[in-house]
């Protein structure tokens, strides 16, 4: 491990951590390692991990997007809404709220890139508007959705090899980001503005551009998240899914990605999400409650963010 | 305008607010000629170079290239009539390495489309080897590079593409003795090159060494050229202290 090396080199220490864990976990409690509690495991993270990604990226690019927590809640809502009960209408709760996903990242980057405004206050105001829309259009009632297609279900039910659909979807979406990020000219422009977005601009980088595109990710990704959010549960509460931005924050940054930007892997913000899910796991199974869990959680996140900000500090 | 002028700056103003930067600067730069732009901090130096890279555009007059009138929305702009420009903040995205710094804003690409790291690595290693021939740890962010180092990188990547106009602002503020005995070689070549170089300097003796024509900028105002082969240090202070206005036939008081 080193820090001497380039934003898409850099080695956090969330891999030896999840190992570390791993190997713990198994040690501790001998269900652990069975092949359904694996899945169980991994499919725990997935709907946090899914919007930690789009976080991710926007982070990286030096900003916030705070607004994913309500676009997860817009996108279950409209899905289950739409009421996915042939191939037509199940496509359309597929596209439709990912595609409002992308227009509310949309107007979040306007706001931010383009306006200049601060992300944080941006984005925030974006959720309020989010959750007010989606609460005034249901009257504050559950949504649901009756004879849900067998496709819409599968997206987080059916499990291949006994692993879920969404675990895939999960998985295929950190490869596609990672080669992304690492490998491609706009990747490149985004870890550039999060560096120094004047010295970008100057360099030519098309800086409004590629920040809108950050948020637009986001904002599509939160939205594939409620979109599986409804597949799994067919009818919910409003209200009972709020807060998934905050999760998702604390994933990224117990990955290595930096707050003010430059740094951060989106591969490694799955390690973080694995790593949580771990440590919920085993606690769940050696029967620990649910503040205890908290507690752990916690204490990991404030050490993992005291050692990134010494090790920055040393190189 | 000036003939076979490669840029002309006609009329140039510039007004921040309630601050008039720039009042009215006339410029033109030919190729394989280096003209200094000297005057005290807050003169109008940088605003004049920034204006000329795309950076900001002018309150009033014309920036002309080759004789045409143009306008530049951003640096890329500029870039696109192979204007290139070292800042004096050098404009380096710290997070990023050597090769990526390099070749900001235009990546080098594999036939699939993605970056060809491999081949920016060489380009930009042999590039800043003939720069500083001991410059050979590139691929770590810049952050933990040198002044020195920092430098080269900026220089390196505003040569290396096509250049006919080089903004050089401060080029040598952040460098020891041998480094900036490096940068004037350097200038020299370039101007042997055909290309034109605007170099905004506070450092006079520098400019008389490397200059062909001295500029003088005194509170936005242009107050003086010299040609650096016919003044010496005192007569250029002296006109950056005092200042003393053009008539109108162009010529010093």
């Amino acid at each position: 491990m080193t820090a001497a090396s380039t934003p898409w080199r850099f080695v956090t220490p969330i891999w030896p951590v999840l190992l570390v864990l791993v190997i713990g976990a198994s040690l501790l409690s001998g269900p652990f390692l069975s092949p359904a509690n694996i899945a169980a495991v991994l499919q725990q993270g997935v709907i946090t991990g899914i919007v930690a990604l789009g976080m991710t990226i926007v982070l990286i690019g030096g900003q916030f997007d705070l607004s994913t927590g309500a676009t997860v809640m817009m996108a279950a809502v409209m899905a289950l809404l739409l009421n996915p009960a042939d191939g037509t209408s199940t496509a359309l709760a597929i596209l439709l709220p990912v595609a409002l996903g992308g227009m509310i990242g949309l107007v979040n980057g306007l706001a931010v890139y383009r306006a200049g405004a601060n992300s944080i206050v941006a984005t925030i105001g974006m959720q309020f508007l989010v959750i007010g829309a989606v609460l005034a259009l249901v009257s504050g009632q559950h949504v649901r959705a009756d004879n849900m297609s067998e496709i819409f279900v599968s997206l987080s039910r059916a499990r291949l090899l006994g692993i879920p659909y969404s675990v895939y979807i999960f998985l295929g979406l950190v490869i596609a980001l990672s080669v992304m990020m690492s490998s491609t000219v706009f990747g490149r422009h985004v870890y550039a503005l999060g560096g120094d977005i004047e010295a970008a601009r100057r360099a030519g980088v098309k800086v409004v551009r590629t920040g809108i595109a950050t948020y637009v990710i986001s904002g599509m990704l939160a939205a594939l998240a409620g979109v599986l959010i409804a597949s799994l549960v067919g009818n919910l509460d409003p209200t009972a899914i709020r807060g998934y931005e905050f999760p998702a924050l604390t994933a990224a940054v117990l990955g290595g990605t930096s707050l003010t930007g430059g740094v951060g892997r989106p591969a490694d913000t799955a390690a973080a999400i694995w790593v949580i899910a771990v440590i919920t796991n085993v606690m769940t199974i050696l029967n620990y409650q649910y503040p205890v869990q908290l507690l752990v959680q916690g204490v990991v996140l404030t050490a993992a963010v005291a050692f990134y900000s010494w090790q920055r500090a040393r190189s | 305008m000036t003939d076979g002028a490669l840029v002309d700056l006609v009329g140039i103003t510039k007004q921040f607010g309630g601050v008039r930067a720039l009042k009215g600067v006339d410029l033109s730069v030919r190729p394989g000629e280096v003209v200094a732009l000297v005057g005290h901090n807050g003169a109008g130096k940088s605003v004049l170079a920034q204006i000329l890279s795309g950076v900001f555009p002018p309150s009033s007059g014309e920036i002309r290239v080759g004789g045409k009138p143009v306008a530049f929305t951003s640096p890329s702009d500029a870039r696109l009539y192979a204007i290139e420009t070292i800042y004096q903040t050098l404009a380096l995205a710290d997070n990023l390495d050597a090769p990526a710094n390099f070749f900001l804003g235009r990546e080098l690409r594999t036939r699939f489309g993605f970056l060809d790291k491999k081949k920016m690595a060489e380009e930009a290693k042999k590039a800043l080897a003939d720069l500083n021939p001991n410059f050979t740890d590139i691929e770590r962010p810049v952050r933990q590079m040198s002044g020195g180092q920092r430098q080269a990188i900026a220089i390196a990547r505003a040569i290396h593409f096509q250049v006919q106009l080089l903004i050089m602002d401060e080029p040598t503020a952040a460098l020891g003795p041998h480094e900036t005995a490096q940068v004037g070689e350097l200038i020299k070549r370039l101007r042997a090159q055909g290309i034109g170089i605007l170099l905004i300097s506070h450092d006079v003796r520098d400019v008389l060494r490397l200059a062909d024509r001295i500029v003088v900028l005194k509170n936005g105002e242009l107050v003086g050229a010299l040609t650096a082969k016919d003044t010496n240090e005192d007569e250029v202070v002296d006109m950056i202290i005092r200042g003393r206005k053009l008539d109108a036939n162009g010529a010093v008081k």
